[in-house]
C-alpha cells in the first residue's frame, strides 16, 4: 500500500532500540508512530512545526532572560541594559529571544497562508482553523508584551495605545487599565502575562492542535488525488509515521536555530532611550504597522476596527466558505478576497514606513 | 435527508458571527475618535523637563534641541513648578540655545533631582524613569564571544540543513502528483459537494 523512504523508515538497532522499547513500555511513545501522508514532510506542510520550533527557542531563552530581567518600571530599562552589556552571552540570548519572536510571526502567518491556499481548514478542520487562529492571537499579543518589557519609549508608547485601546472598549478591556490594580504598576502584570499567560494558552491550544491534527488527519494535498470523501488523503499515497515528521520539523527547528543565532550576533535588537510619559516619537515594531496606519487616518478606533476585521474575517472563514474544492483554481472568490487583503495589509504596512512619526499628543 | 434543513445551524451560525462583527466594528466607529495618550499638555514642570530630555535622548544633535526648548519654556511656565531648580532650567535652555546639548542635558537632568526624589515607587502606567538615558545601540565591534556564537550557529545551520535532507520524503509532491493523480490532468478530480 505504502512506500517510503528507506532511511526514513531506519528502524534504530542495539541499545538505542532497547531504550526506546523500555521507554515505550512506560509512556507510550509508539502512540506518535501513526502514520501521516508523505505531502505532510515538506516544508510548506512542516510551517506549523517550525512555528512550534521557534516557541521551544522563545521558551528557553525567555526562562534565562527571566533570571536577570527586573520587572518593576524603576529599574526594567536598566536591567534590560545590564543583560546585554554585563551578562555573558545575554546579547546573544536576547537577540535570539527577539528574532525567534520574529520568526514565530512569521511562520504562523506563513502557515496559516499555507492553511488558506491549500484549503486545509474545510470540513471537517474548522475548529483546528480556530484554534490556530486564536493562537496567532496569542502570538501578536506576546509580541506586544515583549515590545513593553524592555520598558524603552518604544515599549512605553506601545503600553499608551493598549491602555487606550482598553478605555474604548470599556469593560471588555478593563484588564488592561491601570485602574484594574492601581497598586501594581501595569508592567508587572504585563510581565506576569508574558511569561505566564500568553505562552501558557499557547501551549495549551497547540496541544489541542496537535491532538486535532492527529483526529482529522493531515488534510490531503489540493493537488492530488483525495480519497471518495475529498477529506483525506488518498491510500495511495504512501505514508510515513509522525515520528518521521517530528524529525523532519526538528532538523527544520535546527537550521532555524542557527539562522537565529547569525542574526542574533550580527543584528541584535537596540534599547530605545528610557520612558518619558507624555512624549509620542517612536515607530511601532513593524508587525503592527498596518494597523497604526490605519490609526493616523482613524485614530485609535482605527487600530482596534482593523484588528477586528481581521480576526473576525479570519474566524469565520470556514463558515462561510462552503466551496468543497480545495485546489486554488477552483476557488476564485476565495482566492481573490484573499490577495485584496494582503495587499491593502502589505500597502498600509509600507505606508507606515514612509510615513513620519505622527504626534497625536493634544489631539 | 433535506438538504436546507442539514445547513440551518450552520446558517444560524455564519448569521451569529456576521451579526457579531458588523456590532462590533459599529459600536467601534460610533465611539468618540480618541488618541493615544489622551488630550492636553502636562502642567507638572519636572514631567515637562523629562520630556524635553526625552527629544534631546531620540533626536540625536540639534534635531532635538528645538522640541526640547519648547518643552522647557513650558516648564517654565507651569504652575507646578515644585522641586525644579528654576535657574538650573534656564541655564539649561541658555546652553541648548547656544549649540551645547551635552551641558544642556546635563543640567535639564541635575534640575529635576528634587522633584524626582520626592516620588513615590510608580503605580499604575507610571515610568519610573529617574535618568533619561540614551538609546543602547545593538551592537559594537564582535568579539571573540560573538565569534563563537557565530560559528556555533552556522554548524547547526549545516546540520539542520543536512538533517532535513536526509529525513526528505522519497518522493516530491511532483513525483507524487505523477503517481496519483489521473493520467492527463492538472489536478485532482473535483470533489463533490458534502
Amino acid at each position: 500500500m505504502s512506500e517510503v523512504n528507506p532511511l526514513a523508515n531506519a528502524k534504530p538497532s542495539g541499545r538505542a532500540r532497547r531504550v526506546l522499547d523500555m521507554l515505550d513500555e512506560r509512556l507510550g511513545i509508539k502512540a506518535l508512530e501513526y502514520p501521516v501522508p508523505e505531502h505532510a514532510n515538506n516544508l510548506a506542510w512542516s510551517l506549523g512545526g517550525v512555528t512550534a520550533s521557534a516557541l521551544v527557542i522563545l521558551i528557553i531563552t525567555g526562562t534565562i532572560l527571566v533570571q536577570f530581567y527586573s520587572p518593576v518600571p524603576e529599574s526594567a530599562n536598566e536591567s534590560v541594559r545590564h543583560i546585554v552589556s554585563h551578562v555573558w552571552g545575554g546579547r546573544f540570548v536576547r537577540g535570539l529571544h527577539f528574532w525567534a519572536s520574529q520568526a514565530m510571526y512569521v511562520s504562523a502567518i506563513l502557515h496559516m497562508l499555507r492553511v488558506f491556499f491549500t484549503g486545509s481548514y474545510k470540513k471537517p478542520r474548522e475548529a483546528n482553523w480556530l484554534i490556530g487562529v486564536a493562537m496567532f492571537g496569542l502570538v501578536t499579543l506576546g509580541l506586544f508584551t515583549g515590545t513593553v518589557l524592555k520598558w524603552d519609549q518604544e515599549g512605553f508608547e506601545a503600553l499608551g495605545h493598549n491602555i487606550e485601546l482598553g478605555r474604548l472598549l470599556g469593560g471588555a478591556g478593563m484588564w488592561f487599565s491601570p485602574q484594574f490594580a492601581f497598586r501594581v504598576p501595569i508592567l508587572v502584570r504585563l510581565y506576569g502575562a508574558h511569561v505566564v499567560i500568553v505562552p501558557g494558552l499557547i501551549i495549551m491550544l497547540a496541544v489541542l492542535h496537535a491532538l486535532l491534527v492527529k483526529r482529522h488527519k493531515i488534510s490531503p494535498h489540493p493537488s492530488l488525488s483525495s480519497d471518495e470523501s475529498g477529506l483525506q488523503a488518498s491510500i495511495a499515497e504512501p505514508t510515513a509515521p509522525f515520528t518521521h515528521h517530528l524529525r523532519r520539523i526538528a532538523a527544520f527547528g535546527m537550521a532555524l536555530f542557527g539562522l537565529l543565532g547569525i542574526l542574533a550576533v550580527l543584528l541584535p535588537p537596540e534599547i530605545g532611550p528610557s520612558a518619558v510619559a507624555g512624549l509620542e516619537v517612536t515607530r511601532p515594531p513593524w508587525n503592527f504597522w498596518w494597523v497604526f496606519t490605519l490609526e493616523n487616518w482613524l485614530g485609535l478606533p482605527g487600530i482596534l476596527d482593523g484588528e477586528l476585521i481581521l480576526f473576525a474575517l479570519l474566524a469565520i472563514l470556514p463558515f462561510v466558505d462552503r466551496n468543497p474544492n480545495r485546489f486554488w483554481r477552483r476557488r476564485p472568490i476565495a482566492m481573490t478576497i484573499a490577495i485584496i487583503m494582503l495587499l491593502i495589509m502589505a500597502a498600509l504596512t509600507v505606508l507606515m514606513a514612509v510615513t513620519p512619526v505622527k504626534q497625536h499628543l493634544g489631539m | 435527508m433535506n438538504r436546507s434543513h442539514r445547513t440551518t445551524p450552520l446558517r444560524h451560525l455564519r448569521t451569529a458571527l456576521l451579526l457579531v462583527l458588523v456590532v462590533a466594528f459599529g459600536s467601534s466607529l460610533a465611539m468618540t475618535p480618541a488618541w493615544a495618550h489622551g488630550s492636553g499638555e502636562s502642567k507638572v514642570a519636572y514631567m515637562l523637563v523629562q520630556q524635553a530630555l526625552g527629544h534631546l535622548a531620540h533626536q540625536v544633535g540639534k534635531e532635538g534641541v528645538m522640541p526640547a526648548i519648547e518643552k522647557i519654556d513650558d516648564a517654565l511656565r507651569a504652575t507646578d513648578q515644585m522641586g525644579v531648580d528654576v535657574a538650573e532650567l534656564r541655564q539649561a535652555k541658555m546652553e541648548l540655545m547656544a549649540g551645547n546639548v551635552a551641558q544642556g542635558r546635563a543640567l535639564l537632568q541635575h534640575s529635576i533631582i528634587e522633584a524626582l526624589s520626592q516620588l513615590p515607587p510608580p503605580t499604575g502606567e507610571q515610568t519610573g524613569t529617574k535618568i533619561v538615558l540614551d538609546p543602547l545601540p545593538g551592537r559594537g565591534n564582535l568579539t571573540g564571544t560573538d565569534f563563537a556564537f557565530l560559528i556555533v550557529s552556522i554548524l547547526m545551520i549545516f546540520l539542520g540543513v543536512g538533517l532535513s535532507w536526509r529525513f526528505r520524503p522519497t518522493e516530491n509532491i511532483h513525483e507524487l502528483r505523477q503517481k496519483l493523480n489521473p493520467p492527463g490532468t492538472r489536478g485532482p478530480p473535483t470533489p463533490q459537494a458534502n
